[in-house]
């Protein structure tokens, strides 16, 4: 115990007395966090337009005023029979014929929304809430009308939203020869503001694209704190090299306590970078961290961990410190790119988004966007948690066994 | 005299190098005990299977009444260790680098500090303990690599050539330690390719060349080994033949066209076989005589010359 503590606190002062890596820990970080922040739209918390497309088979005025309204929720509305040639409509809102007469007609109404298979999960929930709340906007606007028209004496509607991906089922009640007084109270009903928001429950406080420094604080942090650990496999190859590590090797210290040591170092340094680039997100630039920092905080972590053992694994393996930070840099600018630490996972396709998966970098951005973007809990990233402590287990155990105390 | 270690038929290869073919001997309390052999003779490989670094293909060692193969842990905390090659942190300063590596071993506070603090004056750099030993100069570098092996105060001490590439000063101080260290009743084993700092400073040497010790004991047993003779070696133009015939019955250690190397009892010997040579009309170039001493024992035993 007392070994691995010497050598994780030696490693950890040996790392920061370097200026170096002062500037790539704590500086570089805050450069890529300030120009991708700027870069990628500027302010957080701003939605993008995402494209809907619409699929119209009534030719009812209720219809229209379901797309005007879809047209308010930010979404860019593409119609599908002017879709440009060659592409592919990524979701589809399908309304079917006779939509408005059967609305007021009281009969069952199925809207679909289609998903192509490539679209992103997050951005498809989004666009059904979307879907819901215009439809809950325009119900809420019949039943206003309906409730006035009650009290000149007519019926009333019942309304009934379900599931998230899937239909909408509207009930109404004959109210014959009342499309014209609808028609009109609808369109006034329209230029106000809702009275009703439906909030889905996985939408969450806004299910949307983070971009912004919401999205440049964790791609940045990410990176930053992959590259620090990678770095450091060339220090244990050149400890190799230089006789240092041998040294250690002689005195009672084990093998085990050696990795231990230089794995708890490493952390030590992640640590301190992840605390630091947290702070500067949320007091500089002031992004959420979302309701559970301290999950947060353990998912980088655990990230770190994974990593860290990931670097020992290379810098066992490897026996020229230049090789190794050759590597290390390739490795970690092709993890921060498939992981999705330079551009939303939501802008790629979908096998370059199962690619990240593949990554631990790509579970760690999920998990933080869970966390930040998405207000989930701890219990939310607990998977992520646990598939990063699995790569890092795996790396440990490989570098450990390769381990020589020379080159 | 307490045997402090003992090694038995100790073999170690890497591939197709036999570094250590079957060593044995024993080191007993307070005893310096010299390993002299020239470049790549295995005495490195002895030292990393000493320490608990390399493990023997083969063979056994007993330090202290530990096995090395059960008790490895236990003994390297009594042992303390100087590596070869300058193996420290640069960028840290001689203290903070001495205050790691005692820490290593369980040392830590004031015990620690104290420690450290008489490690420093034992090698006189107290006054750049506060440096990076990075600006230290060669000799200096030689001797914070001598204390941080130190700090923990060792029974046992293996030194792999500390005195390698220094000025005669920095040598002199060093060697002074290592006296000192052993007067205290610490046990150490110092390898080496000098003659004189095995002659100087070992109570006992073992003469070792390709993996194998060829001779061992006092410095006063091994020139016995070669009958207190004096070696003559002598280069010309001549052939093995001509130098046979003329010097008959003389004992020779070596002969070949050029080069004649011939055993006497004493130097004054010397005149006579030179002019038996110089009748026969021989080209005499040059002549050395040695002494008896390591080096014609090195010599010997080994067959070559151990250059500097
Ligand atoms: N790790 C290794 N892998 C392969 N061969 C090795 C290794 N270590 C030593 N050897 C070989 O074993 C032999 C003995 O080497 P060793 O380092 O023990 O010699 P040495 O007496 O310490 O020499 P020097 O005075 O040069 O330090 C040499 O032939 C060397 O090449
Ligand atoms: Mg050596």
């Amino acid at each position: 115990m007392h070994a691995i503590w010497r050598i994780a606190s030696c490693d950890f002062r040996l790392t920061m007395r370097e200026k170096s890596a002062v500037l790539w820990i704590f500086l570089m970080p805050l450069a890529f966090m300030t120009f991708f922040g700027l870069s990628f739209g500027g302010s957080s918390g701003q939605t993008p337009k995402a494209t809907l497309t619409v699929e119209n088979n009534d030719d009812g005025y209720l219809s229209g005023d379901l797309i005007s309204l879809l047209a308010g929720e930010n979404y860019y509305i593409q119609m599908s029979d002017t879709l440009p040639e060659g592409r592919d409509p990524v979701r589809t809102l399908i309304i079917p014929e006779r939509f408005t007469d059967d609305v007021l007609g009281r009969e069952k109404v199925e809207l679909a929304l289609v998903r192509d298979r490539g679209s992103n999960r997050n951005a498809g929930e989004a666009a059904s809430a979307a879907v819901i709340r215009s439809i809950a906007r325009l119900i809420s606007g019949l039943i206003e009308i309906e409730n006035g028209l009650v009290n000149e004496g007519s019926g009333s509607i019942a309304v009934r939203g379900d599931s998230l991906y899937g239909s909408l089922l509207l009930v109404t009640r004959e109210q014959p020869g009342m499309a014209a007084v609808l028609e009109e109270r609808i369109d006034t009903m329209l230029v106000r503001p809702a009275n009703i928001t439906v909030v889905s429950e996985r939408a969450g406080k806004g299910v949307e694209i983070p971009r912004g420094f919401q999205s440049s604080v964790p791609g940045s942090l990410v990176m930053f704190v992959l590259m620090t650990m990678l770095f450091s496999g060339s220090v244990l190859t050149a400890e190799r090299k230089d006789g240092v590590l041998r040294r250690i090797g002689m005195s009672p210290a084990g093998k085990g306590d050696v990795v231990a040591g230089k794995l708890i170092g490493r952390i030590f340094v992640a640590a301190a970078q992840i605390i630091f680039l947290l702070a500067v997100g949320k007091f500089l630039f002031r992004i959420s961290l979302g309701s559970s920092p301290g999950g947060l905080f353990f998912l980088m972590l655990t990230f770190a961990f994974a990593m860290g053992s990931l670097s020992i694994l290379f810098g066992a393996f490897l026996s020229d410190p230049d090789q190794v930070t050759t590597i290390g840099v390739i490795t970690s600018l092709a993890m921060s790119a498939l992981g999705g630490c330079w551009w939303p996972l939501e802008v790629v396709s979908a096998p370059m988004r199962m690619v990240a998966y593949c990554l631990p970098t790509g579970w760690t951005i999920n998990g933080i966007h869970r966390l930040i973007s998405f207000g989930m809990g701890t219990s939310a990233v607990l998977p992520h948690i646990a598939v990063l402590f699995l790569f890092g287990l795996v790396f440990l155990v490989l570098g450990a066994r390769r381990l020589k105390w020379d080159v | 005299m307490t045997e402090m270690i003992t090694v038995k038929e100790l073999n170690k290869s890497f591939g197709e190098v036999r570094a250590v073919r079957g060593i044995s001997f024993s080191v007993a309390q307070g005893e310096i005990f010299g390993f002299l052999g020239p470049n790549g003779a295995g005495k490195t490989t002895t030292i990393s299977m000493l320490s608990g670094l390399l493990r023997p293909d083969s063979g056994s060692i007993t330090i202290d009444g530990m096995d090395m193969a059960s008790r490895g842990r236990d003994i390297r905390r009594i042992m303390g260790v100087i590596p070869q090659e300058i193996a420290l942190y640069d960028e840290l300063s001689g203290r903070d680098n001495l205050l790691f590596w005692g820490g290593l071993y369980g040392l830590a506070g004031g015990d620690l500090r104290d420690q450290v603090d008489r490690a420093l004056e034992l090698v006189e750099l107290t006054d750049r303990a506060k440096d990076a030993v990075r600006t230290y100069s060669g000799g200096m570098k030689r001797r914070i690599n001598l204390c941080a092996g130190l700090v923990h105060s060792p029974k046992i001490i293996l030194l792999d050539e500390p005195t390698l590439g220094i000025d005669p000063q920095a040598r002199i101080r060093i060697l002074e330690v290592v006296k000192g260290l052993a007067s205290e009743g610490r046990t150490v084993i110092y390898t080496t390719h000098y003659l004189e700092e095995a002659e100087q400073l070992c109570d006992r040497i073992a003469i070792i060349d390709e993996g194998t010790v060829h001779a061992s004991g006092t410095l006063a047993e091994l020139v016995e080994l070669v009958g207190g003779k004096v070696m003559v070696s002598v280069t010309g133009d001549f052939s093995a033949d001509e130098a046979k015939q003329v010097l008959g019955e003389a004992e020779f250690d070596h002969i070949s066209d050029g080069e004649l190397r011939v055993k006497l009892l004493d130097r004054d010997q010397t005149g006579r076989l030179l002019g038996g040579l110089f009748s026969a009309g021989l080209h005499v170039d040059g002549v050395a005589i040695r002494e008896p001493s390591l080096e014609s024992v090195f010599l010997q035993v080994t067959g070559r010359e151990l250059r500097d």
